[in-house]
């Protein structure tokens, strides 16, 4: 079975630093498996998800 | 005048450990095997038995369904082994070559097609839809033809056919008895012998990765319908078919190109198909960690030292595996030394000529599938690729045919699944709905 050996960016370096498209970016966010529904989304601040992305990602990294 | 495509989409990575254009030879004594998994689409059915004498060009397997296509032995020798794994599937037939390569001889002068499948080079060519090998009662629309491969780590045929000139000519002028000839030529190639190849459209591809792939010419030049067939063979491919046509005799030798930064000193070697990669090996890379890869880093398959060179692998190439790679703080410490599709590091302030090495790791895990566009910008070709993959997932077999899988084969999605950042095997995907579609439309 043919496969990519070599990979692009990690998903959380992707998610973390690529925020020149947001609409990509926050549906990168809301793709993670958290609590969070897409409702709930607006109601948490910013720096709070990227805390909790931030420890799930290093856990794949 | 042949026609300039340019494309815009398309990802170019520049990777460390780059063939130089030197050539040197390996000793060919020892094992080659013949593994019908290069095949796709193929049930194999072996036709000798361990102990037989065989010459180059002999059978040592058919297809079930149309036995008249031959898996030829690539030397003279004596059959080893024929391996079977689980349910008594196939995996290879070994031949130990007794150095003397002797040779089947074969009439040039009848029908092509009959020529081909006696001698066994039939099987390297491709059908699309569903790129496997070739079914000999189709009458294809046209033959394609690509004389480079864009991905990174490749071989450069243009100076693999230095010096074969001629055979390379007498291949097309034989596939041409066929069907129509497309030949595709990157923007970088001079040699006389591409551009101006007679017998066959040629048409120039200026564009990045993966403008050298089949896949992405046929969607230019002429797109594949619902009941259409064409095949595709390699370029190196269309030299042993020269070869063959000029001297009666098959010569499956390549040109490889052994790449990578675990290599040494990366240049190129001739090798046959099937040889055994411990001839190739044996100390010309750092051998502890690493990861060999029998084909392309983006399209081919990890194999050992103890492996042998794929039946279509124009490369072998060597990267670290990266099992011990300790980073401090992780994936968050901002960098330069580390290729970032999106700019996630600072290296893209050093250009394009910036080298990389890049390691087999995954860095991270698989995760939902975001519709994005993060495919597209990628995928050189008029399909969705992104709805194209949900729609193989999800088994909608219309959506599907809609989309244009029949124009697809796995290595056209390889540059997708590199930047796809929910590291989604695309090509394991593609492959296994390409499988799927077969299997419905028999």
């Amino acid at each position: 079975m043919l496969l990519s050996t070599i990979k692009g960016d990690s998903n959380a370096a992707f998610i973390f630093f690529s925020c020149n498209n947001h609409n990509k970016l926050f549906r990168h966010i809301i793709s993670q498996k958290t609590f969070f529904s897409w409702k709930n989304f607006w109601n948490v601040r910013f720096s709070f998800l990227f805390f909790v992305i931030l420890w799930r990602e290093n856990k794949h990294y | 005048m042949a026609k300039v495509i340019k494309l815009r989409k398309g990802l170019d990575v520049n990777l460390k450990g780059k063939a130089t254009k030197e050539t040197a030879t390996v000793n060919c004594p020892g094992e080659y095997a013949l593994v019908p998994d290069d095949f796709t689409g193929v049930k194999p059915k072996v036709v000798c038995k361990e102990g037989d004498v065989v010459k180059a060009g002999d059978a040592l397997f058919v297809d079930k369904l149309h036995p008249e296509v031959k898996f030829v032995s690539p030397v003279s020798g004596t059959v080893s082994l024929v391996e079977r794994g689980d349910r008594r599937k196939l995996l290879s037939i070994r031949v130990k070559a007794d150095g003397k390569q002797e040779a089947r001889e074969f009439d040039t002068k009848g029908d092509v097609k009959t020529l081909m499948l006696e001698s066994g080079l039939f099987a390297f060519l491709r059908q699309r839809p569903y790129d496997v090998v070739a079914n000999p009662e189709d009458a294809p629309k046209a033959i394609f033809v690509s004389a480079f491969n864009s991905m990174p780590l490749s071989q450069d045929f243009e100076y693999v056919l230095e010096g074969q000139e001629a055979e390379f000519q007498a291949g097309l002028s034989a596939l041409a008895k066929l069907a129509k000839v497309y030949l595709g030529v990157s923007a970088k190639q001079t040699a006389k012998a591409l551009t101006e190849a007679k017998d066959c459209e040629v048409n120039i591809f200026d564009g990045p990765a993966p403008a050298g792939n089949v896949g992405v010419q046929i969607n230019h030049v002429s797109p594949i319908n619902k009941g259409e067939v064409v095949w595709t063979l390699g370029a190196e491919e269309v030299i042993f078919l020269g070869r063959l046509m000029k001297t009666g005799k098959v010569d499956f030798t390549r040109t490889i190109a052994l790449a990578g930064s675990e290599v040494k000193a990366p240049k190129y070697y001739k090798v046959k198909v099937g040889q055994k990669l411990t001839t190739l090996l044996d100390g010309t890379i750092n051998a502890e960690g690493a990861r060999i890869i029998s084909g392309n880093v983006m399209t081919g398959l990890k194999t050992t030292a103890e492996g042998f060179l794929g039946a279509h692998a124009t490369e072998v190439n060597v990267i670290p595996e990266g099992d011990h790679a300790d980073e401090m703080l992780g994936w968050i410490m901002p960098r330069f030394n580390t290729f970032s599709t999106h700019r996630s590091y600072f290296s893209w302030l050093f250009g394009k000529k910036k080298e990389y090495v890049f390691d087999a790791r995954i860095k991270g895990g698989e995760r939902h599938m975001i519709m994005s566009g993060e495919y597209d910008k990628v995928f050189p070709m008029d399909i969705y690729a992104g709805y194209l993959v949900k729609a193989i997932i999800a088994g909608d077999i219309d959506r599907q045919e809609a989309l244009g899988i029949y124009e697809v084969a796995p290595e056209d999605f390889a540059i997708a699944e590199f930047v796809d950042s929910s590291k989604l095997e695309l090509q394991r995907i593609v492959r296994e709905g390409l499988d799927i579609l077969r299997k419905e439309n028999a």
